[in-house]
């Protein structure tokens, strides 16, 4: 057998992680246990590291979910959905653990980052014009359409819970759940080897 | 099942026979299409490719090097270090599917890398997993020489399923065969 990526690289995720899946595992009625080893290191808030020469930071970014993380490496941070680009503003915050004004002290601390880091997204929905993916702190700080501008805290609580209110859930949201509380493993098989994932239904009260 | 076997002989087939004809681009390896329930029908398949490529000589048979059939994804776009500052490579790729950003960020000086936010592709109208993006990747980063320490998750993502797991355990059977337990 040989591995194309022969170290088989670990698999690392916040450290809140058992926040969500504990509130999941009860949502989809999977055993809590079934989550176990899914993830091969746990990042810390302020843990340190390095890639190469370059020095690592994990930063706790909570507000999308509550166990998001930035990864800063050198002058780049990958900020997941915590910042997306300038001009679409912020990630929602309605999942089960998200939380406005905790997304609002997350995003003071990557403001408190140097102004040249540079802030790369975890999705982009251009509003017309090309695909982009990254920003500088300065760029976010003075323009971000949500907490730009010196947006306060209360501004921005209102106007994200208010968007919201208006979103339906995402497409993929049941499937992605299932899979990624597992680090990207399915669901066990069925004694048949088949493989399903689950859609509770939402009956009309 | 023998419809199955039949369905993966062609796709198989044709994969083996358009090595043949395909100049290597990049170096890559072929879609998951085998795993252990599969494996018997392979004679099938290296006859029908065998016929496919009658006309080659054995020769040519003995040259014959592993190709790609899942091409390097290219990336979106490829930041260079900042000159004067600590500073990786970043080279972004974008999932239409899923407006999701995936970052290969790496050390310029050891070729370390690491892998951001991997996305599963998956039909969720068929239930169909695909590896097409996680093999992308990968072969991205053989054919640049970086060495993967780490996969990371930002989050857990509820808009798209994540390749951490199957680009950790991506690799080819003895045979060249991709396969991506999962």
């Amino acid at each position: 057998m040989i591995q194309i990526l022969p170290e088989q690289p670990p698999i690392l995720v916040g450290d809140q992680v058992h926040q969500a899946q504990n509130t999941f595992a009860t949502v989809y009625g999977y055993d809590i246990t079934q989550f176990e080893g899914s993830f091969d290191e746990l990042m810390a808030d302020g843990g340190e590291s390095t890639l190469g020469t370059l020095p690592v930071r994990y930063m706790a970014l909570p507000g999308h979910t509550p166990e998001s993380m930035g990864v800063l490496v050198g002058d780049a941070i990958f900020a997941g959905d915590s910042l997306f680009m300038p001009d679409v503003g912020t990630a929602r915050v309605d999942f089960p653990g998200g939380s406005a004004k905790s997304l609002y002290a997350s995003i003071q601390r990557v403001f408190a980052l140097d102004p040249a880091v540079r802030v790369f997204c975890g999705h982009d929905y251009p509003p017309n014009r090309e695909i982009m993916c990254m920003a500088d702190v300065a760029e976010h700080t003075t323009s971000n359409k949500h907490v730009g501008g010196g947006a306060s805290e209360a501004v921005f609580v209102k106007q994200r819970e208010d968007r919201d209110a208006t979103l339906g859930a995402p497409r993929l949201l049941h499937a992605s759940l299932q899979v990624n509380l597992r680090g990207g493993r399915l669901p066990p098989a069925d004694s048949e080897g088949r493989y399903f994932l689950k859609t509770p239904l939402r009956l009309p009260q | 099942m023998a419809r199955n076997l039949a369905a993966t002989g062609r796709r198989m087939a044709f994969a083996l026979a358009a090595r043949h004809v395909r100049p290597a681009v990049a170096p890559a390896y072929r879609r998951c299409v085998a795993s252990s329930p599969i494996a018997s029908s392979s004679r099938y398949v290296n006859r029908n490719s065998f016929r496919r490529v009658y006309s080659l000589t054995l020769s040519s048979f003995a040259t014959i090097r592993p190709s790609p059939v899942v091409p390097a994804l290219v990336p979106q776009m490829s930041y260079q270090p900042t000159e004067g500052k600590a500073s990786p490579i970043v080279h972004s790729f974008f999932d239409k599917p899923t407006a999701t950003w995936t970052y290969v960020v790496v050390d310029p000086e050891t070729r370390e890398a690491l892998v951001i936010d991997p996305v599963l592709d998956f039909d969720p109208a068929s239930g169909r997993i695909g590896y097409g993006s996680v093999h992308g990747l990968a072969a991205f980063v053989q054919a640049n020489n970086y060495t993967v320490v780490r996969l990371v998750e930002t989050h857990v993502h509820a808009d798209h399923l994540t390749g951490a797991h199957a680009l950790k355990t991506v690799s080819t059977g003895e045979d060249g065969r991709g396969e991506t337990p999962c």
